[in-house]
């Protein structure tokens, strides 16, 4: 293997969702053969079920392409895929960290994006060079040249080279690649100093153990070397190290300076090599670490109870193992009245959790409750005492509260500049500071507002994408922890209050939600031989009520001329929603009633 | 062993709005419905040639549709009937038939048959609900009817009601029950309206077209029904079903003791106790497959070989009943009976206790005033309650 880094390319590629991120980079790996197209199932990158359906990158994937460019010498391509959601900056950070360049792709029928613009500067920030792609130009809707001023005017690069494609069918991929080699700058790295190389990514893997995904800037390693993580400080002797062939690891002999691969080693634990931290060689240290190392924070908290308390031991094992996967996961056991033992777990965003949940219905087969989602809460005690608190039922009693502080984040939302008045009002609906606006061109906007971050977890995203007709675009990074007047909201059945439905909610919006929440409630809880009451109360003050009427009538009058069967299947299925309920003293809510709160501005 | 048979006939003038039955309009069959007839009375015979020796046939229905549109099958059939059975044991003959069909030639049909039983499907005295529903007839029709039946000798007769009809009050129903009453039919069929999904009314509710009397007045409906009709000497039998002494429809309440039945004609259903805990299945519902089928029946040379393997002769939705199916079947049929089910039958039939499998369940529905025993001890039977929350009860069984 070459140790010329003259003729090495590290680049990621960045784009928003849907721009075509995944199929370039499955166009780039087919033109290079790293794979014949038999091998090649469609999009290679995303390899993951859920990101494939989704059309989104969870884990960041890579893959090293060996290219024979019109020159006729040879350069080895790695290309580092980054994950595209907002819940996952730092990820993107770090991916953005082991390369020179990035491959900015952006659709020539919708122009740049919010994401396209947050990503841009991400890479901006880490010095790479960026190179425009136009994509999608086969769209009849496609407009390459008012998108490619675009990219000028709002990003202030120059696009007047760049490329015209499709990645979807196939067109000018060889302009892509011929750029690659002109354009993004080769690895500069000193080979002979001691090892510094970025953790980009790690995952699990049951044969392996742990696989470290990194960039090497200094130095080299090689087999039986031992490995130091500056940050978390664990120490492991080096089992194998290699390049990555598409959808395999190919072990080779030694990285070095400027080199991507993996490195194997007897770890057992991916906490024990976090995204971001700097691996070197433990007797023979490099002086500094690397810059930007983080731990992540989870953001958002929410329960995961298993529907069936048997399966809560299937619950613990599934979010271990994902755990291995997955360093930004944490969980801990809790147990709620209302849906027996179950988890709190803290995740990065939103999507992070609904991805983590999928999961674990569909990898694991466990049919879930989820509690509503909420953040972290500090706590400021009347004794001086301060606390962290995730789950509502955690928070003190009232009385000892002095004040609470909610996290806050700076949120920008691109959209096109009929939707702006819609857009400000839903922000200012959700606590929003306006911050300011810039025109990015006469038909379209950024918006930017401080939001509370538990105002955007619930139903933000869909509000957003439903009063702009799916034409906003939201990026946003933590702001930091503000002062505001929160309460404690809990939902009574039939008088008793299920702690399952409790959050916290901002004083001044808690009667709206407090009626919404029993509208709703009232709408999933099925008549019972009873009346049953529904209530919100903020401590001993009922701000709402709804009432299920008493069920005075189930009954099939007519028999249909000797045909049991059809009254079989009504009984039966009738017998399976009531095992779909869960006793709460003598009322039956339906798991579905548990979900249906999360999301209120739907009707 | 006593046999029941039903015979489906499957055509009307027009589909009422709320019907969802396996029915046609019979101007659409003009040139076919013959052959249909041809085909029933055929699988009649052979039907009767399977069972003859082993059953008796104690009680036939003829169903639909409205087989009184057709005089002409309904001798065919009855003359089928006598070539097919020995006819001695039957004790209950009924034909269903809606108003504006009795014509002289049907009258003649009637009293020559050995029909003993008119089930008039009436639904209301109100001209604007019957419209309302989609029905081809008006309450002056009915009466006509009613009467000239009577006058043929017709001795027995049920007439079907109907609750929750658009823009039915209580009031309206009120006066549609004293219209009736004065009658003295010996049965009366009181059902509410339930919207299918497939009828016009399905649609027509989702888009909030249609309007019917809330949950409340349709309970204040069925307790008037009951309060009423109980005064003047009617029993409620069973949930929708109300009978002078002696007079309960013994063909359905075959249905609600598992009794052995045959479906004839399209898309029939049958129960047959046989071997285990008996075997149910259907007719084909397409023409055509009905036809084939009956072509295949002519082949089948025992009784044991049609049990044995329906779906053989393209019989549809074969169920082998399991005990607990059998269970099941037991307390969600027998229960829809005022009367109850018998606690020493279910332990003859299955050789267990029902307090052994069905103890808690018992239990709870008798704490919910639901369920109650009768004085012996012996049966059980669902309260007043517990006939308007049947659904919920029986399901508990499942």
């Amino acid at each position: 293997m070459s140790k010329d880094q003259s003729h090495i390319r590290n680049f990621c590629i960045i784009a928003h969702i849907d721009h075509g991120k995944s199929t370039l980079a499955d166009r780039i790996i087919e033109k290079t053969g790293a794979l014949t197209e038999r091998e090649m199932q469609a999009q290679v990158l995303d390899n993951m079920d859920i990101e494939r359906e989704r059309g989104i990158t969870i884990k960041a994937q890579t893959v090293r392409i060996i290219y024979t460019a019109k020159n006729g010498e040879e350069y080895t391509f790695n290309l580092i895929d980054t994950p595209g959601h907002v819940d996952f900056n730092y990820e993107v950070s770090r991916s953005l960290a082991a390369c020179e360049g990035a491959i900015l792709i952006v659709d020539a029928a919708q122009g740049v994006e919010a994401q396209t613009l947050a990503n841009c500067y991400l890479a901006l920030d880490h010095n790479l060079e960026i190179m425009p792609v136009i994509n999608k130009i086969d769209l009849p809707s496609a407009e390459p040249e008012r998108v490619k001023a675009e990219v000028e005017d709002i990003i202030g690069i120059d696009a007047s080279e760049a490329p015209l494609i499709s990645a979807k069918m196939g067109t000018n991929i060889e302009d892509v690649l011929e750029q690659i080699v002109n354009t993004i700058p080769a690895p500069s790295g000193n080979p002979d100093k001691p090892l510094k190389a970025l953790i980009f990514d790690s995952i699990y893997d049951a044969y392996k153990g742990v696989i470290i995904f990194c960039r090497i800037f200094d130095g080299n390693v090689k087999k039986g070397d031992e490995i130091l993580m500056m940050a978390t400080g664990a120490k492991a002797e080096v089992v194998e190290i290699g390049i990555f062939g598409a959808g395999r690891f190919i072990p080779a002999d030694e990285l070095s300076a400027g080199m991507v691969g993996y490195i194997t080693a007897s770890l057992k634990n991916v906490a024990d090599t976090r995204v971001g931290d700097t691996v070197t060689l433990a007797k023979t240290p490099c002086d500094e670490a690397l810059p930007g190392y983080k731990t992540v924070q989870s953001m958002v908290y929410c329960g995961l109870y298993p529907s069936d308390g048997a399966k809560y031991p299937d619950l613990r094992d599934a979010l271990e193992k994902l755990q291995l996967n997955d360093a930004s996961l944490n969980f801990e056991a809790e147990t709620s009245i209302a849906l027996g033992f179950g988890f709190r777990c803290g995740f990065l965003g939103l999507l992070h959790l609904e991805i983590i949940q999928e999961r674990l219905e569909r990898e694991y087969n466990l049919d879930l409750v989820t509690t509503a989602p909420g953040v972290i809460y500090k706590v400021y005690k009347t004794n001086g005492e301060v606390v962290d608190v995730t789950n509502p039922s955690n928070l003190p009693d009232p009385s000892e509260i002095d004040h609470m502080e909610e996290p806050v984040v700076s949120a920008e939302i691109m959209v096109t500049t009929e939707f702006v008045g819609a857009i400000m009002t839903l922000c200012q609906e959700r606590r929003g500071i306006y911050k300011g606006m810039d025109y990015l061109e006469e038909t379209r906007a950024l918006i930017k507002y401080d939001l509370p971050l538990n105002e955007i977890i619930y139903d933000f995203f869909d509000a957003l994408k439903s009063r702009s007709r799916g034409y906003a675009s939201l990026d946003y990074e933590f702001k930091g922890y503000e002062e505001a007047k929160l309460v404690k909201l809990d939902i009574l059945v039939n008088h008793e209050e299920i702690d399952a439905l409790s959050f916290i909610v901002h004083a001044d919006t808690a009667y709206e939600r407090g009626r919404k929440m029993v509208e709703k409630l009232k709408k999933e809880i099925p008549r019972q031989l009873f009346e049953i009451p529904i209530q919100a109360a903020i401590g001993s003050k009922i701000i709402a009520r709804e009432t299920v009427k008493a069920m005075r009538k189930d009954v099939l009058a007519k028999c249909y001329g000797g045909d049991i069967s059809r009254k079989r299947k009504l009984l039966e299925k009738q017998k399976e929603g009531k095992k779909r309920m869960r006793q709460f003293g003598n009322v039956e809510i339906p798991q579905s009633a548990f979900m249906s709160v999360l999301k209120l501005d739907e009707d | 062993m006593d046999l029941s048979l039903y015979i489906h006939i499957p055509f009307c003038i027009k589909k009422c709005l709320y019907c969802d039955f396996l029915s046609f309009p019979l101007r659409e069959y003009e040139d076919s419905y013959e052959d249909y007839i041809d085909v029933l009375c055929e699988e009649i015979s052979q039907i009767g040639r399977l069972f003859q020796t082993q059953f008796n046939l104690v009680t036939v229905f003829i169903g639909g549709g409205t087989p009184s549109l057709l005089p002409e099958a309904i001798e065919r059939i009855d003359k089928t009937l006598r070539e097919s059975f020995d006819t001695m044991s039957i004790k209950e003959y009924s034909i269903e038939l809606n108003p504006k069909t009795l014509t002289e030639r049907l009258c003649k049909v009637l009293e020559r048959s050995l029909i003993n039983r008119v089930s008039i499907g009436c639904q209301s005295a109100i001209d604007s609900e019957l419209k309302a529903l989609g029905r081809v007839h008006d309450f002056k029709d009915f009466l006509e009817t009613y009467h000239r039946l009577r006058d043929i000798g017709i001795a027995n007769i049920n007439i079907d009601l109907m609750a929750d009809i658009p823009g039915q009050t209580l009031e309206s129903y009120r006066s549609t029950l004293d219209e009736i009453i004065r009658l003295k039919p010996q049965h009366i069929s009181a059902y509410s309206l339930i919207i299918e999904p497939g009828t016009i009314f399905f649609d027509m509710e989702k888009r909030g077209e249609l309007i019917i009397p809330d949950e409340e007045t349709d309970r204040l409906m069925y307790q008037m029904t009951e309060e009423k009709l109980k005064k003047i000497g009617y029993k409620r039998y069973e949930i929708s079903n109300y009978a002078l002494e002696g007079r309960e429809c013994i063909h359905n309440l075959v249905y609600w003791n598992r009794g052995n039945y045959i479906g004839v004609g399209l898309g029939a259903s049958s129960y047959i106790k046989d071997k285990g805990y008996g075997v149910r299945f259907n007719n084909p519902k397409s023409h055509k497959t009905y036809k084939s089928y009956v072509d295949r029946l002519k082949k089948v040379s025992s009784l044991s070989e049609l049990l044995e393997s329906p779906s053989h002769i393209q019989k549809d939705d074969v169920q082998f009943l399991t005990e607990k199916e059998a269970m099941q079947e037991f307390f969600f049929l027998g229960l829809r009976k005022t009367e109850g089910v018998s606690l020493k039958k279910f332990e003859n039939d299955f050789k267990v206790s029902a307090k052994d499998i069905y103890g808690d369940v018992i239990k709870k529905l008798v704490n919910l005033s639901l369920l109650d025993y009768n004085a012996e001890g012996d049966k059980i039977h669902l309260t007043h309650k517990g006939l308007d929350l049947s659904n919920f009860c029986m399901s508990e069984f499942m």
